[in-house]
């Protein structure tokens, strides 16, 4: 188990539901905390009877929309003010390719920002991006919620199904992804031009 | 007409994506060898109850699982144990138990986690009933 989790789940212990609520909350708002992982071991706790699993739910549902919405119209309001005094994220923010992605996410946001979702660092950069480009906030609601519902279920079945074998089956997941979440990054990396191409013709036509 | 390095760059590309493709296959291969590993070793046992109970995929949790992250209200909790037990049997006398971490405490009065550890699980082994 991570440094991270190791550090944050005495907390959830401690506090409880509180805990969970200030964690999710801040993953999906501003920092890479593994909230996947705190939801499966708070999910385990719950078979072993120590949490209740629909107070779980109900907690890391609020906590995961409420720190999205927080993180889209704080950027939306703020970021390209804040961002702007950073040389490098400057010249990102008024290249070329950015806008193009920018309009591409607002075009169609659906499934980007669902699966995002399950993703602590995509989840932070695709917030970011829909803020900053001012993406329809109708639209961000809408597939927020349901990805978010859809992660909160996905992770807190795991955690209830395997219990007290959750550190184990964290790990597995943990080494996966990061293998997969890898070649994902490779593959994006090797065809940015023809995917940058693909997406100008798009926005053309 | 293609240039030479024009067939090398897309050469380049098609080796790229046999290399990702063999990344992406070898790690669906890594992930169902560990499940199965985990399935064997016990870690993972699969109660295939049809008696209306929900199916659940978990060993009974045992005194090696206990971590020093874990806190004494939760290691009670989940071993059964009454509160003042553990409290009694290794005379704790810092205010905050139950709701201390393994790892705090031990911080906090300065014993090694490790051994504070060993003394809860042999307290929980002669736990009366555990007898």
């Amino acid at each position: 188990m991570d440094f991270l989790v190791q550090a944050i789940i005495p907390y959830i212990l401690l506090y409880k539901y509180w805990a969970l609520f200030i964690a999710t909350f801040l993953a999906s708002f501003a920092l890479p905390i593994p909230s996947g992982t705190l939801l499966i071991a708070s999910a385990a706790f719950a078979s072993q009877g120590y949490f209740n699993i629909t107070t779980i739910f109900i907690v890391a549902l609020i906590a995961s929309i409420t720190g999205d919405n927080a993180s889209y119209w704080f950027t939306r309001l703020y970021g390209r003010r804040i961002l702007s005094h950073i040389s490098f994220i400057k010249k990102i923010l008024i290249s070329k390719d950015f806008t193009l992605i920018e309009k591409a996410i607002s075009r169609r946001p659906g499934f980007i920002i669902f699966i995002s979702r399950f993703e602590v660092i995509s989840t932070l950069t695709i917030n970011l991006i829909c803020g900053l480009g001012k993406a329809t906030y109708k639209k961000f609601l809408l597939f927020e919620v349901l990805g978010s519902f859809a992660n909160v279920i996905f992770y807190i079945i795991i955690g209830y199904s395997f219990g007290d074998s959750w550190q184990a089956v964290n790990k597995l997941i943990g080494n996966f992804s990061i293998l997969f979440f890898l070649v994902i990054a490779l593959g994006i990396s090797l065809f940015w031009k023809k995917i940058l191409g693909k997406l100008k013709r798009e926005m053309e036509e | 007409m293609k240039t030479i390095s024009e067939y090398r760059k897309k050469i380049f590309k098609i080796i790229i994506v046999v290399i990702l493709a063999l990344l992406f296959l070898i790690s669906l291969i890594w992930f169902a060898s560990t499940f199965k590993q985990l399935y064997r070793t016990g870690n993972l046992e699969v109660d295939y109850s049809i008696t209306g109970r929900p199916t659940r995929l978990h060993r009974p949790i045992t005194i090696s699982d206990i971590r020093v992250w874990m806190t004494f209200d939760y290691v009670n909790v989940i071993f059964k144990l009454d509160p003042l037990y553990l409290k009694n049997t290794l005379v704790i006398t810092d205010s905050k138990y139950p709701n201390i971490s393994i790892e705090a405490y031990a911080r906090h009065n300065r014993i090694n986690s490790q051994v504070l550890l060993h003394n809860i699980e042999q307290a929980i082994i002669n736990y009366p009933n555990n007898k």
